[in-house]
Parts: C-alpha cells; structure tokens; sequence
C-alpha cells in the first residue's frame, strides 16, 4: 500500500436481500486529490458512499481510511476520523435558523475547534462560503433550493474534514449557482482530499484529476481523467 | 390446586388477549395509542350487566357491550382521530380526555360500587379440574380467545382485505390514488379494535364485573401486554396475554404482595433485552401527514384583528421588560390576594417548575413522555423522607433532584432506546411500574395511604403560612427559571434541538446523539423531581397518586398548551390549567368531564384538526388540497 493512500477498498460487497448492489469492488484513492466518481442510474454510486461513510454496514469487504480499518465503524467514530459527507437531498437542520445550523457544524466534535469565539468565527465564514449571511436568522425551511444545497455544503466544509464525500452537489442548481459552487470547491484547501458523485461532466470534470467509472456495482475504470475519457468501453457505456 | 391456578389463568388470559388485541391492533395499524381503550372496555362490561339484568340474558349482554363500545370508538376515530393523523401526542391526548369523560360519566350512570353479573342459576355449570369444579362460564374464554385469535391473523396476514390495510397504512397517498377509501379503512380497524374492547368487558361481566378504575387497570394490563408481545404484533399479544394471566393467577394466589411486580419484571426484562418486545418490529413512523380541511371556527374580522395586533406589540417587547413586568407582579401578589388564591398560584408555580422539566425533553428534544409524572412522584418521595428523617426543606429539594436524577440515570438504558408513539408508550408503562411498587410497599411508602411528612420551607416562616410558602416557592421558580434560561441557550439545547431536527446528520458531524439524549433526558428529570419536592412540602403529603398517568398526562397537556419548545410556554401552560382546574372545579361536580373536554379541544386546537378563522363567506378559504 502506498504511503498517500487515503481510502483502500478491498473486496467490498453488499447485498440487499438476493440483490447485489456492489459486487466485490477494489479501488484505491490517493491523498490530496479531487476524484470524480461517475456511472449510469443503478450504478451503486449512492451505495458506495453510504457504505464508506458508515450510513449502511458492508455485507464483506474492507475499507481503510488513512490506514485504520474502518469496516466496522460507526458514522460517527467515522466522521471523528475525519471523513465527512453531504448528501443528495439535503439533509439540514429544517426547523432551526441558518446560524444555528452553521454553530451545530462548527462546534462538532468532528470539527477540530474548540473556543466558543473561534467557532463564531468559522460559523461567519460557513455563512460568506454559502452566501447566506443576509438570511442568518431565517428558518432553513424558508430558503429556497439552491440556497439549501450551499448550505448543505457549507456544513461539511466546516468540520474541516480531512475526505469530503460530495453526493451530487450541483443536482438541482441553476447554472449561476453551479458555477459558484464549482469555484468554492476549486479553492478547497489541499488537506481535504474530495470524492464527488456528479452528472454534469461538463463543470465537474476540470475540477477532478481522478476519474472513476463505475456500472453494476464494479469499478470499470479508475485513473487520470484523461487516460480514463479516451478508455473505449467508458465511451461505450457512459458518454456514447 | 397448581392446575385450578393455570386453568384459571390461561382463562384470565384469553380475555386479557381479547382485551389487548385491540390495543395493538389500533397500535399495530393506526400508530394511535388508545388510552380510552380501557374506557370501552368499561363501557362493555356495565351496557352488557345493565342488558342482562334487565333480563334480556347475557347472551344479548354481550352483543350490546360489543356493539356500544365499537360505536363509540368509531365516532371517536372519525370525527376526532381522523384529523390528526400522523400526531400522536395529539391523539393521546384526545384519548385520554375520552377516558376521563367516559370514566366520570359511568360513574355518574352507574354509581361507584363494583358490579358484577350473577348468572341465573339454570346457567351455572361447573366442571371437575382436578379436585376441584370451576365454573363453566369462565371456560368460553378458553374457546372465544383462541377462535378470534386465529380469524384476526388470518384476516391480517393471509386475506386480501388485510394486505389493502397493510399497504394503505404505509402510504396514504398510493392507496389513495388505486382507489382504496383510507378513511373507510381506518374506521374499519378502529371499530373491531373498539369491538374487541366492549366484548371482552362483555365475557368479563360474570367475573371481573365493572367498577371505577377498571379502565386504567385495563389499560396498563393491556400496555405490559403489548410492550412484552411487541407492539403490533398479534402472536406476541397472545402469548404475553397468557404468560401474564397465569403469572397474575398464581401471583395473586401466592405472592399477594409482589402480585403486582410479578407483571412488571417481565415488561421490564423485555424492555432491557429487546426494546421492540418478542414478536415486534421496530416502529416506522407515518411521515406524511394527510392534507385535512381544517375545521374552522368563524371568529369575527375584529377580533382576530385585534388579537394578532396584540400578539405582535407584546412580541416587540425586550426581554428585560417582561423580566421587570413579571418580577413586580410576583412581589405584588400576596398583598393583592386572599391566602386561597396564593396557594393556588403557588401550585401553579410548582407545576410551571414540572412543565419546564417536560418542555426541555418534548420541545426542545422532540422526546415524548407520558411518564414524567415519575420523576416528580421521586422526587415528592425523596422529600418527604427527608423530612421523616429529619433533615431540613434545602437538603430535601436537593434530594429530589439527586433522586430524579438517579432514577433517570438508571432508567434511560431502558426508556431511550425508543423513539417517537414508542418511547410514550414506554415512559407511560415504566411510570406505572413504579406507581406500582409505591402501592404495594406499604412499609416503605405508605402504600394507598400516602406519607404524612413534617418537612416545611426554612425560611421565610413569619410570613404566614400561605404567604410563606409563596415567597419560598417563587424562589426556587426563579432560580429554576435562570437555569432553564442558561439551558435554552447552551450548546445542549443547540444540540438537542439538532437531533430533534435530523439525528443522522448530527451523527455525521460525530456528535454522540446518544450521550446528548441521556443528558436532556437526565436534565429534564432533574427538574420534575424539584418540582415533586417543593410539591411535597407544599402539601404536607404525599400518596402513589403522584405517580400516575393523571399526573403525567397532565403535565403533558400544560407543555402542549405552551406550545412545546417555546421558553415560556410552559409557564403559560401551567397557570392556564391550574387556574382553569380551579374555575371548573368549582362549577360543578362533572369538572372531570369537561377537563376531558379541554384535553380534546387543545389537542385540536394545537395540531390543526380545528382552528379560529375568517368568517366564511364563500368556499375558497380552508385547506383544500393543492
């Protein structure tokens, strides 16, 4: 295993009921990087997530993040060890206000602040990151779509965790909005290495070095984003 | 004798069964928990004693039991239930108000004295078991309990008609759209659920017979049965329906003072090793809540006006203001009123202490109780003993919140394991476990009885009695209100309220969800036990009483009528009931009956089965599906 490896998956495997969702998967990604991870409907990619982040257990298989095995880990020791994640719809705090939403994300035992005045701090700079500062005091539930996805997102990055698991961020955005957002992910720091589930190739492809395909439940193709695109049965597959 | 023991019980059992079949059933399906279910049980029993006595025969007895109960079940489901679906504290609280008025009016029809029916002697057969005979109309139990066992899981499990009611529970809106009548389901289920309830008052008549306070014996029979069966399940009811009719028969015969604990230690053992009971699956909530039509009552333009006006100017008020406001009006007080009155706002300052403890785990935490009364009753205990044994009124109230503290430590491995309908069935059953053991244990509590205690308030004692409790008593509520105030806005309350709102993903945040919903819980304890403490030396005296669902049920609604998270609701909450108790109870005789009113109208009310609006002149206001 190489020293950059920041998630090693082997032979990881689940069923629901006869059904194979994925199917002895093996793939490894590198520290520091962008990876995009794309594929058809029905694909497992949801699954893979859920599987990584401890929302669904395995039914075989490993996953090591950072060189601990976390195969048997709960979300939460999972997400102390720095492994954070947003969700396709977004999951918030409906019925609190957007600052409280920003505090509860700040002050996680995730996020590696402690002072109450720091907290405030990296709480304002959730709020510039999502634009949401002229609605700090307004029930999510009152926000409109685009505005829950920046917020969505803005809690994860401030746990500040060391593997961003991005399900289909831009779903939903209008063009301005995914632009915006393309750009917040571009100036991510380098110490949060990102694994992004996306559709629109156009916008998320150039924010990627590392591209992974995945059909039925298998990785078909892994590897620089280039050498991957001129791969004939990803063309086949996917991109016609 | 061993075998006249288990005949008897197994008997005692398959009524129990029919009993709680349609408990878990209502449960099972319709996410109510029918706490008037007991109430039909009652009904059952006196309509078929009145029938047969009337010399109609019991057979006739029977029926008319049966067909009443479910009657007034099914008016119940349709024109207060059914708009409130999905709302279960709300439909708890719309049953317990049916069982406090069903409760007062049997009284007030059929008078206080137990009554049972006495077969005519061309009825009476016995049959040998072992030594000894045992009466013949007990044994049908043994025959009708099985029989509707059997029909009941065959119609659920195995019929077309059951897996339509099985689908149609799980989403609405589907069934909805293939052309199944929801409603006509729901009402369905509610009238046999109601049905089985009259009946097995009905084949009880000859034996268990009717009094007042069956209905909430019923009822907690019918709880431990569910809970040790798992909720919902069929199979598991009757095998718990038999398991605690033979414990209960050879308890009673030979244990008469752990009879009752003999119940519970299985419910209890269950609830530790399996939260959702032997048979049962864990809950699923129904998420969507239908789109009713409100029931709108037409309120004048002006009056809205002005009430909506008001509500906006006090808002805008600082807080500073309402602290000032309502400081000089507590130190006015005892000049202004007579030393009756005193003592009543006192009792509602205590409850306010109570309804803070409740409010911190409902509105803020979302976590629903109907067993908080336990807390209190512990803390009310710990007071008095103190005082036994001769400490003084600090050190008592200080015992009160270790007490309930404790308490809450200890049972939150069992109780929190649960969630939403579930948890509330929970803290209801392990408050009566409690209620229990302070019945029984006489040495110790006093049992019915209750404690006589000497402990007083320290200080302030040349102010009088009344005037004296007041001053103490305001004191402890503003020290206790301070630090409800720090609660709301401490990073618990942040974090509770988080939960509430989506617990997976404070679990992705690593928060320990666990460990929060512990404190909240330990913490909202904390307070009820204070609130038992100042109650007890309020009133000089403490009884099991403290502990029941009367109780618990109480406090619930006084959270409900604050609005649950709210700061200042429960205060509002308390004084609005207390005083409210105190005007009805004077009227008339019959209060019970309206206080029930009052249960049914505020659940309405707060949960949107019925609201004040516009008067209305045409069609096109209410809410008419999108």
């Amino acid at each position: 295993m190489s020293e950059d490896a920041l998630l090693n998956v082997r032979g990881l495997t689940k069923s629901f009921r006869s059904v194979e969702v994925i199917r002895g998967m093996d793939i490894s990604f590198s520290l520091g990087k962008r990876h995009l991870i794309i594929g058809p409907n029905g694909a497992g990619k949801t699954t893979f997530f859920n599987l990584l982040n401890g929302q669904i257990p395995s039914s075989s298989g490993t996953i090591e993040f950072l060189g601990h095995d976390i195969t048997r880990l709960s979300v939460r020791q999972r997400a102390l060890l720095g492994l954070g994640r947003t969700f396709q719809i977004a999951s918030l705090f409906q019925e609190l206000s957007v600052w409280e939403n920003v505090m509860i994300a700040a002050g996680a035992p995730a996020s590696p602040l402690r002072h109450e005045s720091a907290l405030k701090s990296i709480a304002e700079e959730a709020l510039d990151t999502c634009g949401l500062r002229a609605r700090r005091d307004e029930r999510v539930r009152t926000l409109s779509y685009g505005e829950q996805r920046r917020l969505e997102i803005a809690l994860s990055l401030t746990t500040e965790p060391k593997l961003l698991l991005l399900d289909e961020p831009m779903a939903g955005l209008t063009r301005s909005e995914r632009e915006m957002l393309a750009e917040r992910i571009a100036k991510l720091s380098r110490t949060t290495s990102v694994l992004m589930i996306e559709h629109d190739l156009e916008i998320a492809l150039p924010l990627a070095e590392h591209l992974t395909v995945l059909h039925l439940g298998q990785v078909v193709a892994s590897g620089h984003r280039d050498d991957v695109m001129r791969d004939p049965f990803v063309r086949k597959i996917y991109l016609v | 004798m061993m075998t006249l023991y288990v005949v008897n019980g197994l008997a005692y059992g398959n009524l129990l069964f029919l009993m709680a079949a349609g408990f878990t059933l209502i449960f099972g399906v319709l996410r109510v928990i029918n706490m008037a279910h007991g109430s039909l049980y009652l009904l059952g029993a006196h309509v078929a004693i009145s029938v047969a006595q009337s010399g109609a025969g019991i057979w006739a007895g029977i029926l008319a039991g049966s067909i009443v109960a479910a009657a007034i079940g099914s008016i119940a489901e349709r024109f207060l239930l059914y708009r409130l679906q999905g709302d279960y504290l709300a439909q708890v609280l719309v049953t317990i108000g049916l069982f406090m008025i069903i409760g007062d009016l049997a009284l007030l029809y059929w008078g206080g004295t137990p009554r049972v029916f006495t077969l005519p002697p061309e009825l009476v057969y016995s049959i040998p078991v072992g030594a000894l005979r045992y009466p013949a109309d007990r044994l049908v139990l043994l025959l009708v309990g099985p029989l509707i066992a059997v029909a009941l899981w065959y119609a659920i499990e195995r019929t077309r008609f059951g897996a339509t009611v099985r689908a149609s529970v799980d989403d609405e809106e589907i069934a909805q759209a293939i052309g199944v009548s929801v409603p006509r389901l729901r009402l369905l289920v509610f009238a046999t659920g109601s049905l089985l309830a009259g009946l097995s008052g009905a084949l009880g008549a000859t034996f268990v017979g009717a009094k007042p306070g069956l209905d909430l014996e019923v009822i907690l029979l019918a709880l431990v049965i569910v809970i040790i069966g798992g909720p919902g399940s069929l199979v598991g009811s009757y095998i718990a329906a038999l398991l605690i009719g033979i414990l209960d028969s050879i308890g009673k015969s030979l244990f008469p003072e752990a009879s009752l604990f003999l119940l519970f230690a299985p419910m209890l053992l269950i609830l530790m090793l399996r939260p959702n009971g032997l048979f049962g699956r864990p809950v699923t909530e129904n998420a969507i809540k239908p789109d009713l039509r409100p029931i709108v009552i037409p309120m004048p333009q002006a009056a809205i006006g002005i009430a909506s006006a008001a509500v906006d100017q006090l808002k805008r008020l600082p807080g500073s203001v309402w602290l000032i406001l309502a400081a000089s009006l507590m130190l006015a007080l005892p000049f202004l009123m007579s030393e009756y009155t005193l003592g009543i706002v006192t009792l509602a300052l205590i409850w306010a202490v109570f309804a803070i403890g409740l409010n911190i785990m409902l509105g803020y935490g979302g976590m629903p109780s109907l067993g908080h009364a336990l807390f209190f009753g512990v803390g009310a205990y710990a007071t008095a003993w103190s005082g036994l044994a001769g400490l003084n009124a600090h050190l008592g109230l200080l015992l009160s919140i270790v007490g309930a503290a404790i308490t809450a430590c200890i049972l939150a491995g069992v109780s929190l394991r649960t969630r939403q309908a579930q948890l509330l069935l929970v803290t209801l059953a392990l408050a009566q476990v409690v209620w229990g053991v302070v019945f029984k244990w006489r040495s110790v509590t006093g049992g019915d009885d209750g404690l006589i205690h000497p402990q007083q308030f320290g200080v302030f004692k040349s102010f009088g009695h009344a005037a004296g409790s007041y001053v103490n008593v305001t004191v402890i509520f503003a020290a206790s209100a301070f630090v409800y105030w720090l609660f709301a806005r401490s990073r618990l309350r942040l974090n509770i309220t988080g939960i509430r709102s989506n617990e997976k993903r404070m679990m992705t945040l690593g928060y320990n969800t666990a460990r929060i919903t512990f404190v909240t819980y330990v913490v909202s304890g904390m307070f009820s036990g204070l609130a038992g403490g100042l109650y007890a030396i309020y009133s000089g005296f403490v009884a099991p009483d403290l502990f029941s669902v009367y109780t618990s049920a109480k406090v619930l609604l006084m959270v409900i009528l604050g609005m649950p998270g709210m700061f200042a609701g429960p205060v509002i909450g308390a004084f609005a009931l207390i005083g409210l108790e105190e005007i009805l109870s004077g009227l008339t005789a019959r209060w019970h009956s309206l206080l029930g009113c009052i249960y049914i109208m505020v659940a309405m009310l707060a949960f949107g089965g019925v609201r004040f609006g516009r008067q209305q002149t045409d069609g096109q206001q209410g809410g008419a599906k999108p």
